[in-house]
């Protein structure tokens, strides 16, 4: 094509400048800070909102939480520097177009100073990013638990997203650690950290039905984690959460793993071309992720695009409790 | 200049740039800053094009400038130095300002590929070889039309990567740039991708496919953290954007208008 003299053959030198960038960032943690920055706490907050807009008139919204205890060693911080790249590739890849970002963290409400830090939802017209802000604990109970549950509570309860509202389309909730969640969340945690009145506590399985109607839920077990490959970790999520288990084998690849997830729940690609795609960024992620998302893939009903039919208005006939 | 060098008497100018002359000399081009406060410019253009020279992967020689010989002139009348850097002239190459100009209602997005491809070629072999451009605009945009070459030009505004502050920006394209440059935040191989989005959507206009201005898009986000860093592995992106578009890729002659 053209003069030899351009030559764009590059794929095989591709991999050697990433390991020279993504530097971290932490600065709220890095300035030796030791609580929740104001903008990522929880209390008080009435609802996080992922709304249309003008710009935005078909919001998705997805939210990344991750556990930043102890168990997790380097893996909060590859992640810091890495997530910032979700929004870009949601939009370049073509998967959604007007993706709403929330990040998050998990911490141990037994122990910690920050058990729930909760980001706004960014779209990409922000300058800033709630990422840079997240405390790193780096504490943790040491029993293979941290509390998901408090997060899930929030996503739950706190979150107010007008792709469910107004499309009856579950944002994506990714959940990333390494540990278990408590068996369920306590009335005093929850006045402690977010501010509402609980009169008991709500068991966990209760708390996954009632998140996973919202959202479409999703846990990540990365590697380089404490817990990696877990049988017990994984298990446990297995039985709450069915097949949207992932087993992460190279960190690099979080953006791409996460954004293949959303494309093919999003009807964007076949799980075959996605599949391809995230070879060819040359990732090593690839037989982990490809056998997670098959069964992903594999589990979805099949979708029909057509005008709906001029009966199908009108008010519902149940009454939810 | 110093020593042997091209005499610079009877000069023929060639063109203006931002802030050089070009003129004819030999077989290169002779680029002399008007004002000697750009000096310092000047020697970055020339350290940065030895860079290029000595560190980018050779097999990409062909994206970037040579630089024949790096000197001063002397006014005699009135004793002003001014560095002069003697390029290689490149016989056959247009501007993308050019470019646009010859298409008023845009470029083809097939023909703007092949350009848009071997821009981040260039780019991911300077910031490879530790260069960053600094002022990837259509003017310093390079290419020839029938062997589909690309060449960046003018090195002034470049700084080392990956975070280098930049000297200076182009006064005619200062709304271009993303807002923490002017700002004099660093600059990351983050701003050559930036502005070289900017080029190639301003080279397609309305043309532009929207699975391909949706690409854009993902590329010109107002946190520099979410953008793209590395030319190469957007080049991926690239082309699996241009298989879901065009299928597989084929050769298409490109040509100005007579």
């Amino acid at each position: 094509m053209g003069s030899g003299r351009w030559s764009t053959d590059v794929y095989d030198a591709a991999a050697r400048f990433r390991a020279a960038t993504g530097a971290s960032a932490f600065s709220h943690s890095d300035s030796g800070a030791a609580r929740v920055h104001p903008s990522l706490d929880p209390f008080g907050v009435s609802v996080r909102e992922s709304r249309d807009s003008g710009e935005h008139p078909q919001s998705l919204a997805i939210a990344v939480l991750f556990d930043v205890t102890g168990s997790m060693r380097r893996v909060p911080r590859a992640l810091q520097a890495k997530l910032p790249q979700l929004l870009g590739l949601l939009l370049r890849k073509g998967y959604v177009a007007h993706p709403q970002i929330m990040f998050g963290a998990i911490g141990d409400a037994t122990c910690d100073r920050a058990p729930l830090q909760a980001g706004q939802f960014e779209s990409d017209n922000r300058m800033d990013d709630d990422l840079g802000r997240i405390l790193l604990e780096g504490g943790g109970g040491g029993q293979k638990t941290e509390s998901y549950e408090l997060a899930l509570y929030f996503m739950a309860r706190h979150t107010a997203i007008d792709c469910f509202e107004k499309r009856g389309r579950r944002g994506y909730l990714f959940l990333i650690g390494d540990e278990m969640a408590y068996p369920g969340v306590k009335p005093a945690e929850v006045r402690e950290v977010i501010g509402d009145g609980l009169q008991a506590g709500l068991p966990f399985d209760a708390l996954v039905a009632e998140v996973t109607a919202k959202w479409d839920t999703y846990y990540i077990l990365p590697a380089g984690a404490s817990y990696a490959g877990d049988a017990e970790v994984l298990g446990f999520w297995r039985d709450r959460l069915g097949q949207n288990v992932i087993e992460l084998a190279d960190l690099n690849a979080v953006c791409e793993t996460i954004a293949l997830t959303v494309g093919l729940g999003e009807d964007a690609i076949s799980l075959d071309d996605g599949l391809a795609d995230l070879g060819d960024v040359g990732s090593a992620a690839g037989p982990a992720v490809s056998r997670a998302l098959a069964v992903i893939g594999a589990g979805r009903a099949a979708l029909a695009v057509t005008a709906a039919p001029d009966d199908l208005g009108g008010p519902s006939g149940n009454v939810r409790i | 200049m110093s020593g042997p060098g091209p005499v610079t008497s009877a000069l023929i100018e060639l063109a203006r740039g931002d802030i050089a002359n070009l003129y004819q000399a030999g077989q290169g081009l002779l680029k002399l800053a008007r004002d000697p406060a750009d000096n310092d410019l000047m020697r970055r253009e020339a350290e940065s094009l030895t860079q290029l020279r000595d560190q980018a992967d050779a097999r990409f020689g062909a994206y970037f400038p040579r630089l024949v010989q790096a000197g001063r002139h002397e006014d005699p009348r009135s004793g002003i130095q001014r560095r002069a850097n003697l390029i290689g002239a490149l016989p056959g190459f247009r501007s993308l300002t050019d470019v646009r100009s010859a298409f008023p209602a845009g470029v083809d997005p097939r023909d703007a590929a092949w350009m848009w491809r071997r821009l981040l070629v260039a780019i991911g072999a300077a910031h490879r070889a530790g260069v960053i451009h600094g002022a990837v605009l259509p003017g310093h945009v390079m290419i020839h039309p029938a062997e589909h070459g690309l060449v960046l030009v003018d090195w002034c505004y470049s700084a080392p990567a990956p975070g280098g502050r930049l000297r200076a920006v182009v006064r005619r394209y200062r709304s271009w740039y993303p807002p923490e440059v002017p700002a004099g935040q660093p600059a990351g191989p983050d701003l050559d991708i930036w502005l070289a989005t900017r080029c190639m959507t301003e080279l397609i206009g309305a043309r532009v496919p929207p699975p391909m201005a949706a690409f854009a898009r993902g590329c010109l986000l107002a946190s520099p953290a979410r953008r793209p860093r590395d030319a190469w592995r957007l080049l991926a992106e690239f082309d699996e954007l241009l298989e879901r578009l065009y299928g597989p890729r084929t050769y298409r002659p490109f040509a100005m208008p007579a």
